[in-house]
């Protein structure tokens, strides 16, 4: 009987391992890890929030991770200068399907790991120029001809740029780290990256062969309070606008008669 | 610690944001004079998009104009009547000002014109506050005898008012006027409310004394009583239309600027009143300068976003 239980407790140890572990336990398997799966916005969460990546990958491998966020439109100004001296929006178009954020992550230079047409096939290159290939460009007034590459070609590297600056357009060479078969990478969510199903892809190069060993999520998802400011801010704004001006005239008045003065107007 | 605005899609230091609403408010409490004007700019430049700061701005001022317009009404310098009928023309004005935004956001053109209109209002009332706070540093003998002798002289324009239809008499402000022309100047202010995010009492407390003859301190809290009002209508047709008051900027905006109007006021008491005047002469051009080279200087990037941001 007691033999029967040990047997009973062995069994329901080994089903209730991590299968990460089954998985580094046999060689040269490769598995990621991603934590947490699920980033919650909140009113106060930091202004970029973070999840780490990790795994396992064979001796003498590199990794690459590549994450792609839900694609937006987005109403686009390109400016001249105007009279000779003032820069006013001299033409306007609408970038539809690009992704906000767009994210290659490797543990070692891009160019030393993988071949230029690779990158190109896969997504990976420094330029983004992938996000070029699947965005479309609606200009508000169609321009001449042969202008319309070029134009089309400065808007979305207009949009990219933005996008670096604002972190969601990230390149980083080194930033995966290997150590004795584990591979661990930080990758921050800056607060203007979209709500959504984000895809992580992992790739591993070995002997100079790039593979696909995974594809992942992760969701972005914002908190009760925020879902529902912005849920009526665009779904019912009449019944949002009353609000927010009561909530003022309220706080107004509560300051009024708290503090016995008007605060100016 | 940071705060995330869930329509302008930012995450920014509360404080700072506390801070510009402290800084604002105190400038408010010191000159007794709005801080929607400056406030919109500072957003902007705190990289809040513009219509959330123009939209969002107005809703703080619902606030602030709420609390100010209580104590007025308490002392009875509220002029109900008349400020019921500049609030008709500030609520057709806003309307309208709202449906210029829209059109302008529908050309992509609706923050260079904010950024325009701001260079421009702000360089001419700080121009003319520059010189005239000037004029009186260095005439201030002589404006003691004038300020002593104080009475608005009757305009040109309150002389037309009086030839004008639809004459109403309006006791608490002890005069008879035609109701055409309040209505103008709250429709003019109403437009300038929704493409500025501004309460207007930079323009509308002058034009009350000097050109309507208003006493100052009914003139004052009028203003506020239809400000109030007004700034509800922008509020509510900003959320409808542009989708883009931000209530947790408002909040905490109102929570910075309520504080620093009470400390402003204290500090205000101890300075002169040309001095005052010229400090917020120099605050106003330099917003207007840094908005007017952020207008002339090559971009960094020429593509910009054309709705402000949000997505």
């Amino acid at each position: 009987m007691r033999h029967a239980a040990l047997c009973v407790l062995t069994l329901f140890l080994i089903a209730a391992a991590p299968r990460t572990t089954a998985f580094a336990e046999s060689p040269g398997a490769s598995v990621l890890q991603i934590a947490p799966k699920v980033l919650e916005r909140s009113l106060f969460s930091k202004p970029s929030q973070t999840s780490v990546m990790t795994g396992t990958c064979p001796a003498n491998a590199e990794v690459v991770i590549k994450v792609v966020s839900p694609t937006r439109t987005f109403k686009l100004n390109r400016s001249a200068k105007s009279l000779g001296f003032v820069w006013v929006p001299s033409g306007h178009a609408e970038v539809v399907g690009v992704p906000v954020m767009y994210a290659v992550l490797s543990s070692a230079r891009m160019s030393d790991i993988v071949s230029p047409a690779e990158q190109e096939k896969i997504g990976l290159c420094s330029d983004f120029r992938d996000v070029y290939q699947q965005t479309n460009v609606i200009f508000q007034k169609d321009p001449p001809g042969n202008e319309s590459v070029r134009l089309r070609r400065e808007y979305v590297a207009g949009l990219i740029r933005m996008f670096r600056e604002g972190g969601l357009y990230q390149y980083r060479e080194g930033a995966v780290k290997i150590e004795a078969g584990a591979f661990r990478v930080e990758l921050g969510y800056p607060a203007s990256a979209p709500l959504g199903e984000y895809k992580i892809f992992f790739y591993l190069v070995e002997n100079g062969v790039l593979r696909l060993v995974c594809d992942d999520r992760i969701r972005v998802k914002s908190s009760p309070i925020i879902d529902w400011l912005s849920y009526h801010a665009h779904n019912s704004p009449a019944m949002y606008g009353i609000f927010s001006a009561l909530v003022a005239v309220a706080v107004g008045l509560f300051v009024g008669v708290v503090l016995g003065r008007g605060a100016g107007h | 610690m940071n705060v995330y605005l869930p329509i302008a899609h930012v995450s920014i230091n509360v404080f700072l944001v506390m801070g510009l609403g402290g800084l604002v408010g105190f400038l408010s409490g010191l000159f007794g004079v709005g801080g929607g004007f400056l406030l919109t700019p500072l957003l902007i430049f705190a990289g809040i998009p513009p219509t959330v700061a123009a939209a969002s701005d107005s809703n703080q001022i619902v606030a602030a104009a709420s609390s100010g317009a209580y104590t007025h009404s308490r002392m009875g310098n509220v002029d109900f009547k008349m400020g019921i009928v500049m609030l008709l023309g500030g609520i057709a004005g806003g309307s309208l000002g709202v449906q210029i935004i829209k059109a302008l956001s529908a050309l992509g053109e609706v923050d260079f014109v904010i950024k325009l209109v701001y260079v421009v209002i702000l360089g001419i009332i700080g121009s003319f506050m520059f010189i005239e706070s000037l004029n009186s540093l260095r005439h201030r003998k002589h404006l003691r005898e004038y300020t002593a002798v104080q009475e608005p002289k009757e305009s040109t324009l309150r002389r037309l008012a009086t030839k004008l239809p639809w004459q109403m008499t309006f006791d608490k402000s002890r005069m008879t006027t035609s109701v055409i022309f309040p209505f103008l100047l709250g429709m003019f202010v109403g437009i300038l409310a929704a493409i500025m995010g501004v309460g207007g009492g930079f323009i509308m407390v002058p034009a009350m004394i000097y050109v309507l003859g208003m006493p100052t301190i009914v003139a004052i809290g009028t203003d506020l009583f239809q400000i109030v009002l007004t700034s509800i209508n922008v509020t509510i047709q900003q959320a409808i239309r542009n989708h883009t008051v931000d209530l947790v900027l408002v909040v905490v905006l109102f929570f910075g600027s309520s504080i620093g109007a009470q400390v402003g006021a204290r500090v205000g008491k101890r300075l002169r009143g040309e001095q005052l005047r010229i400090l917020l002469a120099i605050i106003v051009l330099a917003v207007m300068i840094k908005m007017l080279y952020d207008l002339l200087i090559t971009p960094g990037n020429p593509i910009s976003l054309a709705t402000g941001g949000g997505h």
